[in-house]
């Protein structure tokens, strides 16, 4: 069961999360491989979406230029991503993450997805979401399963381009205009406002940093363990309000098993976290056996070390799956998770957060 | 001293095939307590593992659902005033893997309501129910 949105808007989210939104008009957009006549019948009926066609390569380019990729996720979409998604790059490109024998730059990748969408080797489609003009400039759509809300001001779904809704009056233009945005080096890609990684490649190199400074962590609280000393009692006291041999020993088989995750794990085992759950840290699904972890936009902004850092929010999360650590979610925060220590040891020894804390050293 | 402002009561309900927990959170102090929505099951789906099901030999059923490293704001919160409460549902069919065929389940609610500006945390655990449940 999909526990985030119901199945005709998991299509739909695919669709947007391979497109973006017009930053003029609000309409959003997905890139897709053009389909027969049928198929768009069907489409129509399941997705709600139009394909959209351009004139001319130069309404094309201007259209790609006016472009704002929706971000739902720290790593893209990125034109190499849409690329990637469409099936439209070769085995070798896919593994090099290259183009042409060349490395990868947005620049090429945008080059790339243009000349598909001009050849008709990819498409346009319109889908039924709109972006009201408050959330546009913005990587996210809030509550975009909601879809009336995202529905044009008259809740009706039309077949015309942008622009042309009756009584539609277009909203000034947010932020740069298409011109401008040409002047600069392709940015289309970037949209960091946010802390987000600027594309793939930076994204594994932040979460390849994680994983390394998660395994220092786990190293050093294993020796803590080992020497328990009147200092790394008082720490494991703190955050799981015993200090009890079989408590020592639930963490200690707990950092062991999550030590070997961690040589073990593998980038593309990381996503993006679906919309709706974009502000939090990550999640994960406990019984999963391929140990997914669902990455939202505060991971990106998170700090290296200390508290709530991206080696402790990793070490939080692989201690959910239940043949790692199967911990819960009870209590959250420093504060919480100190006093769940005090009033419910058997729970804060539980508690993923309360690991988290004790492996992060937090005060 | 057990200071815990919220009871709750949980019920059972088979609806078209579905196992149905309905929790009701009654605040059981003299002032307003703010609940967190999704400890309360009163958000759109659990994002923890609040339940604990076991079938009659005790064995704990696995949780499907996910659960979530969160940031809180005061939209997660609602306002339970003194006396009052609040009815939630949940299909527990949904986001506990059943086992196959008939079996008795014995089933519990037990959360802890995260802390908001004074208010601090504090556990929330209903009585256990007893349901035969057919998959």
């Amino acid at each position: 069961m999909d526990f985030t949105l119901s199945e005709s808007w998991k299509k739909q989210r695919d669709l947007e999360t391979r497109g973006g939104y017009n930053n003029t008009s609000g309409h959003v957009y997905g890139i897709c491989h053009p389909v027969t006549k049928a198929e768009i019948i069907r489409f129509q009926a399941e997705y709600g979406i139009w394909r959209h066609a351009f004139p001319d390569r130069k309404a094309l380019e201007d259209f790609i230029d006016d472009f704002v990729f929706l971000r739902y996720g720290g790593f893209g979409p990125t034109w190499f991503t849409i690329l990637r998604d469409m099936d439209s790059l070769s085995q070798a490109e896919k593994n090099t993450h290259t183009l042409d024998g060349k490395s990868y730059t947005p620049e090429a990748g945008k080059a790339r997805v243009i000349e598909l969408l001009h050849t008709g080797k990819l498409a346009f489609y319109r889908t039924s979401t709109w972006i009201p003009e408050k959330d546009r400039n913005h990587h996210l759509v809030p509550k975009a399963r909601e879809k009336v809300e995202y529905l044009p001001p008259d809740n009706k779904i039309y077949t015309l381009g942008p622009h042309e809704f009756p009584g539609y009056v277009p909203p000034a233009r947010v932020g740069k205009s298409a011109a401008e945005r040409r002047k600069e080096s392709d940015k289309s890609d970037n949209g960091n406002e946010r802390g987000f990684p600027i594309n793939d490649e930076d994204a594994n190199k932040i979460l390849d940093q994680a994983l390394k400074e998660q395994q220092v962590m786990l190293e050093a609280k294993k020796q803590e363990l080992d020497e328990w000393d009147l200092n790394a009692q008082t720490n494991f006291k703190t955050w799981f309000g015993s200090t009890n041999e079989s408590d020592k020993e639930i963490i200690k088989q707990r950092i062991d098993k999550i030590l070997e995750m961690n040589k073990t794990y593998k980038i593309d085992k990381f996503r993006p976290a679906s919309p709706k759950y974009q502000d939090a840290y990550a999640y994960v699904n406990p019984s999963d056996k391929e140990y997914y972890i669902n990455l939202g936009n505060p991971f990106w902004s998170a700090s290296m070390k200390g508290v709530d850092s991206q080696a402790g929010i990793l070490s939080h999360e692989m201690s959910h799956f239940t043949d790692i650590g199967g911990t819960d979610d009870h209590a959250y925060g420093t504060e919480d998770s100190k006093e769940l220590a005090k009033i419910n040891p058997d729970k804060a020894i539980d508690n993923a957060d309360n690991f988290e804390f004790y492996l992060e050293n937090a005060k | 001293m057990n200071t815990n402002p919220v009871a709750v009561t949980l019920e059972t309900e088979l609806q078209n095939g579905d196992l149905i927990a309905i929790l009701v959170f009654q605040n059981i102090s003299t002032h307003s307590v703010f609940l967190d929505k999704y400890t309360a099951y009163l958000a759109d789906e659990p994002i923890n593992n609040l339940f604990k099901i076991a079938d009659k030999n005790g064995v704990l059923l696995d949780y499907s659902g996910i659960q979530i490293k969160r940031r809180f704001n005061k939209n997660d919160f609602v306002e339970l005033k003194a006396g009052a409460s609040v009815k939630a549902s949940v299909a527990l069919n949904d986001w506990y893997k059943f086992q196959q065929g008939e079996h008795t389940y014995s089933i519990l609610y037990s959360g802890f309501n995260h802390s908001y500006e004074k208010q601090k945390i504090f556990e929330m655990t209903s009585n256990e129910a007893v349901v035969k449940y057919v998959k």
